[in-house]
């Protein structure tokens, strides 16, 4: 007669019975033992030895210190950030990407941008034609359409997919519209500026529409920009910017007359019509940017006067001009592209002037400030790194979470591989760290994991 | 990737599961973290928010960024003057709040508001604002609240604008009452909760119905539960107070959170609030708060630590001062030691139950088990973990380990959504548990160490022959489990050691010998080695006299 127990351990520890009454299943003590339900391991009434305790870190943290409290974070915590440059179409591929501004490759995923040739007319190609990441994509106007033809497309990439998120729908009345000529997320939404056909200056046909990317909601914002009845005059939206919560829109008028610049706004959903809020500006607006808040625009040349820096300040609602560009009236003229430094430790704010007579005197710079008020200029880009003349265009900024600047210059021709990306390292100096046949707009996606 | 966040010393790290690389966030301006109180954490709306161990509640955002968990509020409301152009015809009252704004606009958190300015009355004038005040926090925006015209310093007032930045203290400004915000601005929503300025904090916090339920330090307010708006993580107008007041020095020790059911619990007993099963929210307006007690009417199911409650597949386990209570939201709490392992929580044989008040649990979801860390006998820290295995309802333990001791831990998930469990040491290493490496950390030997039951053939007063000994165990690449039979009365002193290749799966061993009683101990204490125990037999076992 033989005793066997093939339970050993099955049911736990118990120490309430007497020790007569344990069960062959239970014990007085399992250390460092456990049932796993797995029977490769063990199985149900069978003990095997607790599983290990794996170093995760290899480095104690905090020099060994102890760790009082742990928490998983199962949020979409891991953001991978991709510098996105438009090229031309010369080739497949569409964009240049980067993930530390150095290293620059090619893609043909997203779609095509809207080249230089759609900003041909009514002095557009010096509109602000930014893109925008906006949840985890990139939004900018596209390139595939023909143009007076086609409605124009709004495009979206998020590292993998590329949707054509929309076409414009033309204005009743009038044709397609020319282009798409400014993005900007604000107030969680997307902000599109359009310009539509058949407008003569300065009062040039346009709209400004906001997009709820969640809902589909495309709706103008207040009232259309033309010369007719209900419609506000001065121009077409050329550059947006959000600021005391209302949308502000810079217009471009086509013209050279001096001292009919426009910047309206108004509050979307809410009023009907824009508000001006000056319009004697030196030229067209072909940027905002709020900055210490304050409010900037940067203007073209008008044929009597430089193109120009203004400043609204937020403690009077004047406007002052702050800056005027050396190289006089005329030429394409302008100061576009702000970008604020709000990484490295000085709060500044940068912006590209240019000058283009294809001559001596062309004047291609990037400029500073950190008050808006004195300007100086952070990088001659046409004496160091532009070798064109006229000068090339700008075509887009951005700064990295790690303060490095960007500014992207235009290729002299849609398959000219002489376009460039400039950088500003935080805390060193400007450097060109890629040409190709750049067209812009520059942007960067950020992606979650 | 998938990420941890830790506390170590005074630094916070966040730390990738994969890889184990920690990076240390960089705290706001004047935050410090405490190394004598345990941080805690709730999740809402994709912001982790740690309370109790900052001098002040922070909010981390799914970058790492960390913030406030609520600006200040301006102390001071901007100074009104008529300004120099047009637009605005009465008397006008300001108001200011400051908020941080995600950078596709949406309001992230937003301060309680300023006081009211003076009034300015205007005759077809704009509004000039100078001293707008400036927050010592990082914010995006000074957001600007005014009345509509005449209506007084009650209100209501409604949004105008946005003072981007945090520099600008000038401001002129003409919107006509037609065109303020839509809604006014609800201003008795935007309170903060404690632990908004150094000084008395947040103790406790979790997630319920997408709200953020409280409890502070502050000896006045122990029986108040704070409670945020939904998904507002910046919004604490609600205060819930579990009745009786001031019954215990302690009042509220933490949150049992079940789907339906948020458990308050105090030393002495649970109160509920409940929600509707089919609300993904909770009306906390004239809500009920109940004790609940046993069928006896008896309160039951008190909390002496707020580090051991886990929710567990809609149950709830915490520590209570007479053991491990389970809860499902509809029955009382079940004390679920009692029956099995009452002597582990009601002696000081085991545990150090003066420290009960540190203990800490986690949920090992790949064993499905509550392990809850205690100090035994005699030690102040939570130096020996045991186990309850919800599936088959066993204890096992008392566990220990040499690498380090254990002080903190939680389960997670890994990069593909897997479970893991964590437990942060005194060494500032944290480990994953479940490894099958047989060892903790890289040099740490396991020692398991099981006493079985005595066996006496259901006759314990005679004596018995044991004969030979066979043990049928997994087989293993290498290794050895030691056998020590204590063969005799109760007070049998342990029989030379057998040795038990694990190599062989099943091996025939010595006799045991004679005696009344026999029982086994198995010992595996062998550097990356392990042992799995499927049974053994005694043969021949009779009692003497009659074979």
């Amino acid at each position: 007669m033989g005793y066997s127990n093939y339970v050993f351990g099955k049911d736990g520890v118990n120490l309430v019975k007497n020790p007569f009454e344990l069960a062959d299943g239970e014990c007085t003590q399992l250390q460092n033992a456990e049932f796993v339900p797995d029977q490769a391991r063990g199985g149900l009434a069978a003990l095997a030895m607790r599983g290990g305790l794996a170093a995760l870190n290899a480095v104690a943290l905090n020099s060994g210190a102890s760790i009082s409290g742990i928490t998983g974070w199962p949020l979409k915590t891991t953001y991978s950030r991709i510098f996105h440059a438009a090229r031309g179409t010369a080739t497949a591929n569409t964009f240049r990407t980067s993930t530390d501004g150095a290293t620059w490759t090619d893609t043909a995923g997203p779609n095509a941008d809207a080249t230089e040739g759609y900003f041909g007319t009514q002095n557009m190609d010096r509109d602000a034609r930014r893109a925008a990441q906006f949840k985890a994509r990139i939004y900018y106007a596209g390139g595939g359409y023909t143009q007076n033809t086609d409605n124009p497309p709004l495009e979206s990439w998020d590292g993998t997919t590329a949707d054509e998120v929309l076409r414009v729908p033309p204005y009743p009345g009038l044709g397609p519209a020319l282009a798409i000529t400014d993005v900007l997320v604000a107030n969680g939404v997307l902000y599109v500026a359009v310009h539509d056909p058949s407008g003569s200056t300065p009062n040039l046909n346009g709209r400004v529409l906001f997009l709820d990317t969640t809902t589909g909601e495309f709706q103008m914002v207040a009232q259309p920009f033309g010369n007719s009845a209900g419609q506000q005059n001065d121009g077409a939206p050329a550059c947006l910017a959000w600021y005391q919560g209302q949308i502000w829109v810079g217009l471009n008028n086509g013209a050279t007359t001096d001292g009919i610049g426009t910047i309206v706004h108004a509050r979307p959903g809410i009023d009907t019509t824009w508000t001006v809020d000056v319009s004697n500006l030196v030229s067209s607006v072909s940027s905002l940017m709020v900055f210490k808040g304050d409010l900037l625009a940067g203007t073209q040349a008008s044929a009597a006067n430089g193109a120009q820096i203004y400043k609204r300040a937020a403690s009077t609602g004047a406007w002052t001009s702050e800056y005027t560009s050396s190289g006089g009236a005329g030429n394409n003229g302008h100061i576009t592209h702000f970008l604020v430094d709000n990484v490295n430790a000085t709060l500044a704010v940068y912006a590209v002037e240019y000058y283009g007579p294809g001559s001596a005197s062309d004047i291609l710079k990037i400029l500073r400030s950190t008050d808006g008020v004195t300007w100086s200029t952070d990088r001659d880009v046409h004496a160091n790194d532009s070798p064109a003349s006229p000068p090339q265009l700008p075509g887009g900024s951005l700064i990295s979470v790690a303060g490095d600047i960007y500014y992207v210059f235009r290729s002299t021709t849609t398959t000219a591989t002489d376009g460039f990306i400039m950088k500003h390292a935080s805390g060193g100096a400007w450097s060109k760290v890629d040409t190709q046949n750049y067209l812009g707009p520059l942007v960067q996606l950020v992606q979650r994991s | 990737m998938a990420f941890m966040i830790a506390q170590a010393g005074a630094n916070l790290y966040k730390v990738d599961v994969t890889t184990g690389v920690a990076t240390q966030l960089t705290l706001p301006a004047g935050i410090s973290l405490s190394t004598t109180r345990r941080p805690r954490w709730a999740l809402l709306n994709q912001w982790l928010v740690m309370v109790n161990s900052p001098n002040r509640n922070l909010a981390i955002d799914p970058e790492g960024n960390v913030r406030v968990l609520v600006p200040r509020a301006p102390a001071i409301p901007p100074v009104l003057a008529a300004g120099s152009g047009s637009g605005l015809t009465g008397a006008y009252i300001y108001k200011t709040s400051f908020v941080v704004l995600s950078s596709e606009g949406n309001v992230l958190m937003e301060s309680p508001l300023s006081p009211s300015s003076i009034a300015v009355t205007l005759s077809n004038k704009n509004a000039s604002l100078s001293n707008i005040d400036v927050s010592l926090d990082n914010i995006t925006s000074r957001r600007l609240y005014r009345n509509t015209s005449g209506a007084g310093s009650a209100g209501p007032f409604y949004q105008v604008m946005d003072v981007d930045g945090n520099v600008a203290t000038t401001l002129i400004e003409n919107t006509p009452d037609t065109s303020l915000s839509l809604l006014p601005v609800q201003s008795a929503n935007l309170v903060s909760p404690p632990g908004t300025v150094a000084g008395i904090r947040l103790k406790q916090i979790v997630e319920w119905k997408s709200r953020l339920f409280a409890i502070a330090d502050d000896p006045d307010l122990l029986d108040t539960v704070f409670a945020c708006e939904t998904n507002q993580v910046y919004a604490w107008p609600n205060q819930l107070i579990c009745y009786p007041t001031g019954e215990d020095v302690q009042g509220l020790v933490g949150f049992a959170v079940l789907r339906n059911s948020l458990g308050l619990l105090k030393r002495s007993g649970l109160w509920v609030i409940n929600g509707s099963a089919g609300s993904t929210g909770v009306v906390l307006k004239n809500i009920q708060i109940s004790q609940v007690t046993s069928a006896e009417g008896i309160p039951v199911g008190g909390c002496v630590s707020a580090e051991t409650i886990v929710t567990i597949k809609d149950k709830c386990y915490w520590l209570g001062p007479d053991g491990v209570y389970e809860w499902d939201g509809v029955n009382p709490p079940n004390n679920i030691s009692n029956d099995l392992v009452a002597p582990w929580f009601k002696s000081d044989t085991y545990f150090n139950r003066s420290q009960f008040s540190n203990a800490w649990a986690s949920y090992n979801v790949l064993r499905h088990q509550y392990e809850l860390h205690l100090a035994s006998a005699g030690n102040t820290s939570t130096d020996q973990w045991v186990a309850f295995n919800v599936f088959n309802r066993a204890w096992y333990g008392p566990h220990t380990t040499a690498e380090t001791t254990p002080n903190c831990g939680t389960a997670l998930l890994d990069a593909n959504g897997l479970p893991l469990v964590a437990t942060g040491g005194t060494n500032g290493v944290i480990y994953l548990g479940n490894s099958a490496n047989a060892r903790d950390g890289s040099s740490s030997v396991i020692t398991m160490d099981c006493i079985g039951p005595f066996h006496a053939m259901d006759e314990p007063d005679r004596e018995h022959h044991w004969g030979e000994l066979s043990m049928l165990t997994r087989i293993e690449a290498a290794g050895n489990l030691t056998i020590r039979p204590y063969v005799g009365r109760l007070n049998a002193v342990a029989s030379p050691d057998i040795t038990h290749d694990l190599t062989t799966g099943r091996q025939l061993l010595t006799r045991l010998g004679d005696g009344a009683l026999c029982r086994l101990r198995f010992i595996k204490n062998t550097l990356n080695q392990s042992a799995t125990i499927y049974g053994y037999e005694i043969d021949p076992a009779f009692e003497n006299g009659r074979r």
